[in-house]
């Protein structure tokens, strides 16, 4: 009875907790990530006027998380798969790609922390258009090119200038008072804070003991077997791990998209219709004067 | 390609008939046309259905797969999208109201309905359940016209939305651990890789990505389902909703929840079954307790209904859980015996419960639609006193529905109860080399289960004595229309006759639970005996 309870909940009444690896590695994760979490409790708007001392010393705080996540070693470096060095998150080696990816990273963190601490959301939506044009540099780099033009002509281009449209069409006096500063900062930073920390214990131990993509690494199964027969006949469902730079791109995401999803394709035809034509219903339907509750 | 076209026919149907509604509603037809027409297309479908079971009872291909299970679930679809319509006939009878939207919106929500049970393929699963996502949010919006239907809608929407990026997320790292987005290809991956046939194969530890994908998609789907802790906007919602949307959210997307857990559990869990299990035992029992506790505290019919069905939520999810053992033992090569008794299997309990569950939601509020006004609905349950005396054959169809949801035998939800139960008891684990004894934790949920069904029957008894034990506080006069009170009936004479003789119904999902695993096992047979 008691030992299959134990089953049950290993990683909660495991063995004594300080010497559990397991808990100095969430430890660790926590303690990296904590100036992060600090600095955006800091710059979330509250009630009363922003103080740029406070805002810059909350950036500064970010800035050093993220730092300390490129170089601070997050677990040792027992069990770590051949090849990879260093036990920090993503490791600093030099190659151009490298300074690359964490240049853009930053910047895609930065204008995002800036997005959700800005008190105008004009400005939220300026800094969400580079989250997404720095991410677009990100899929560049994974050679996703269409994903990143993609991202770029959709999200940018469109989404973020409709955004600019609504806020100045709903709300031409400014914003307004509930808009303008953050009701449960403490709550939403200490999510933010456990979520990001969960995915980055749990990509960081993929990618130390398990290598990098762990199953999908189609090549390096038998011939033969399904899933290299799959990867075989859907070139583009494979994740570019650099061994196949060949791989068809855009025409390959065509011909997948129109040959294998077809019928998903389909289906987002039908979900953007009943949302257009939700979307005229809605605006054209008025709360009734006498309904309204001044 | 003909097998893909002969699954997805009765869609494709539905589909373009949901798009000819919404083009109908612009032009200036007579719009009590617009509610048989629906209907009419409902029948035409379940045809449709009948005859592509005919040309292919099990099978399918590279986005869809049906079953006969599938089949069932869409027979039951379309017949409570039917109740469903017929409820809300005489609610679209008022001038300037757009029926023709409101038809077509509703026809592409059940149509997304029985695509999220076809579907066989990741993405194909998320679009499916966003198409039944986003005419609610519109059906959310027209429903009334006052602020609290609006801060409803808004409620609902912005949730919605947050829960589909979750899901959304762990279906993404699925696909990230896999590299497919097809259901079997993403079982032979995950079984070549974690429960390979070879037994001196080297088995990996499941990876913690895996486990991260699990527990994002247990959160969006959890949503859906209104399980505790995604429950927080069913009270609001529901209480702000007019009686027909809040049926509408009480039986639509529990449906999508559970049949999406049934297609995803068993395909994308190979390797997981053990952390699915927990998520889903915890989910469970935490959600039964919490929604029958907090509906013994409300006053508002509404929102104890809607405390209600996130409790009911918490019973199909013990079926769930038992699902996941079964599908561990048949992995590990040992025959899963839930069905020994006669009775089918963890997941097929599930679906049981939720056909219970569903014929008794749709009936309730349609009897709250009937008892309502346009301007005056019934919110505080002491709107319904002494129902029996002023609307006694109505009031006996709410005794019945409540009856069924408490879990009452003969009724429908004591079958449904049962079977869960039973199937949790039937969780068997090993002890020493021969012996078998209850597995501790299944046996505290069905214990925890069993508790909950008798706080349960306290607030469902407590509102039957005041229908029926009390003198009336003042004379209800029901407007909502003959459609209405027709569809209660029915709906009343489906959980009798559901509750009388469930022989079918349970003979066929053990059937059907049979198939399934031979099929499993099959599939995995063939992937590894590929050169």
């Amino acid at each position: 009875m008691d030992s299959s309870l134990l089953d049950l909940f290993p990683p909660i009444l495991g063995a004594s907790l300080l010497q559990n690896p397991q808990v100095l590695f969430a430890l660790r994760v926590l303690g990296v990530l904590l100036p992060a979490f600090l600095g955006i409790y800091l710059m979330l708007p509250r009630g009363g006027r922003d103080s740029h001392v406070v805002r810059l010393f909350g950036g500064a705080l970010v800035t050093l998380s993220f730092v300390l996540l490129v170089t601070f070693p997050l677990s040792s470096s027992e069990g770590a798969v051949d090849g990879s060095q260093g036990t920090a998150l993503w490791g600093l080696d030099n190659t151009l790609e490298c300074y690359t990816f964490h240049a853009l990273a930053f910047v895609s963190v930065a204008c995002a922390v800036m997005m959700i601490t800005s008190r105008n959301p004009v400005y939220s939506a300026i800094w969400f258009a580079m989250v997404l044009l720095s991410n677009s540099g990100l899929y560049l780099l994974q050679q996703a090119e269409f994903l990143a033009a993609a991202t770029i002509i959709v999200y940018a281009g469109a989404i973020v200038v409709t955004f600019l449209f609504v806020i100045m069409l709903a709300q031409p006096n400014g914003a307004a008072r509930y808009d303008r500063f953050s009701r449960e900062g403490l709550l939403s930073a200490v999510t933010g804070l456990l979520l990001s920390g969960v995915l980055i214990a749990a990509i960081h131990l993929v990618s130390r003991t398990e290598g990098r993509a762990p199953v999908a690494d189609a090549a390096a199964r038998p011939a033969g077997s399904v899933v290299a027969i799959q990867a075989a006949a859907n070139p583009t469902s494979l994740l570019p791990d650099g061994k196949n730079p060949n791989a068809a791109h855009v025409a390959g995401l065509g011909k997948s998209l129109f040959r294998d999803h077809v019928v998903s394709v389909e289906i987002t035809g039908l979900l953007l219709l009943a949302a257009v034509v939700g979307a005229m219903l809605i605006a054209g339907h008025r709360i009734e004067e006498s309904h309204v509750r001044k | 390609m003909s097998e893909t076209f002969s699954i997805l026919l009765p869609h494709v149907v539905l589909a373009v008939a949901g798009a000819l509604f919404l083009l109908a509603g612009t032009f200036s037809i007579n719009r009590r046309l617009f509610g048989p027409a629906a209907i009419g297309v409902l029948a035409v479908v379940g045809w449709l259905l009948y005859g592509s079971s005919l040309v292919l009872a099990e099978g399918g291909a590279i986005a869809v797969r049906s079953g006969a299970i599938t089949q069932g679930f869409q027979y039951c679809c379309l017949a409570l999208g039917a109740l469903i319509i017929l409820q809300s006939l005489s609610l679209q009878q008022e001038a300037n109201s757009p029926t023709g939207e409101f038809y077509g919106l509703l026809l592409l929500l059940l149509d997304g309905l029985l695509l999220v049970s076809v579907a066989n393929d990741l993405i194909m699963l998320f679009l499916s359940l966003e198409l039944i996502s986003i005419p609610t949010y519109v059906l959310l919006y027209l429903g009334r016209k006052d602020q609290r239907s609006q801060e409803a809608a808004v409620k609902y929407f912005l949730l919605s939305i947050f829960s589909a990026a979750m899901l959304l997320y762990g279906l993404a790292f699925i696909y990230g651990l896999t590299g497919s987005t097809q259901f079997d290809a993403i079982q032979n991956v995950l079984t070549e890789t974690y429960a390979p046939r070879d037994p001196d194969a080297l088995v990996p530890n499941p990876s913690i990505l895996g486990v991260v994908a699990l527990v994002l998609i247990f959160a969006g789907i959890s949503f859906k389902l209104a399980a505790v802790p995604f429950h927080f906007y069913a009270p609001d919602v529901y209480e702000g909703t007019s009686a027909f949307n809040a049926g509408i959210l009480a039986v639509v997307p529990k449906a999508a929840g559970i049949i999406a857990l049934f297609r995803l559990v068993g395909h994308v869990t190979v390797g997981f079954e053990g952390t699915g299990q927990q998520l889903a035992l915890i989910l469970a029992g935490v959600t039964m307790t919490g929604g029958n506790c907090l509906a013994l505290l409300q006053t508002n019919v509404r929102r104890m209904l809607a405390y209600s069905s996130v409790a009911h939520a918490g019973y199909m999810l013990i079926g769930f859980a038992v699902g996941f053992w079964e599908q561990s033992q048949l992995h590990s090569g040992l025959s899963a015996n839930a069905g020994s008794l006669g009775l089918p299997g963890g997941m097929q309990a599930s679906l049981l419960y939720l056909l219970a569950y569903s014929v008794a939601s749709v009936g309730l509020f349609g009897a709250l639609i009937y008892l309502g006004r346009p301007g005056r609905q019934i919110e505080h349950i002491d709107d319904l006193t002494g129902l029996a005396k002023s609307q006694p054959i109505v009031a006996i169809a709410m005794a019945l529905f409540l009856f069924s949801m408490a879990g009452i035998p003969p009724l429908p939800g004591f079958w449904g109860k049962f079977s869960v139960f039973a199937s949790a008891l039937s969780v068997k684990q090993a002890v020493g080399e021969f012996g078998f004894q209850l597995h501790p934790a299944f046996a505290v949920l069905a214990v925890v289960g069993v508790l909950n069904a008798a706080i349960g029957g306290v607030y469902y008894l407590r509102l039957i004595a005041l229908i029926f034990l009390h003198e009336p506080l003042g004379a209800p006069r029901p407007t909502g229309g003959r459609s209405a009170y027709a569809a209660t009936l029915i709906a009343a004479v489906g959980v009798v006759l559901l509750g009388l003789v469930p022989g079918p119904v349970f003979h066929f999902l053990q059937k059907s639970a049979g198939t399934a695993n031979q099929t499993a096992t099959a599939a995995t047979a063939t992937s590894s005996e590929l050169p």
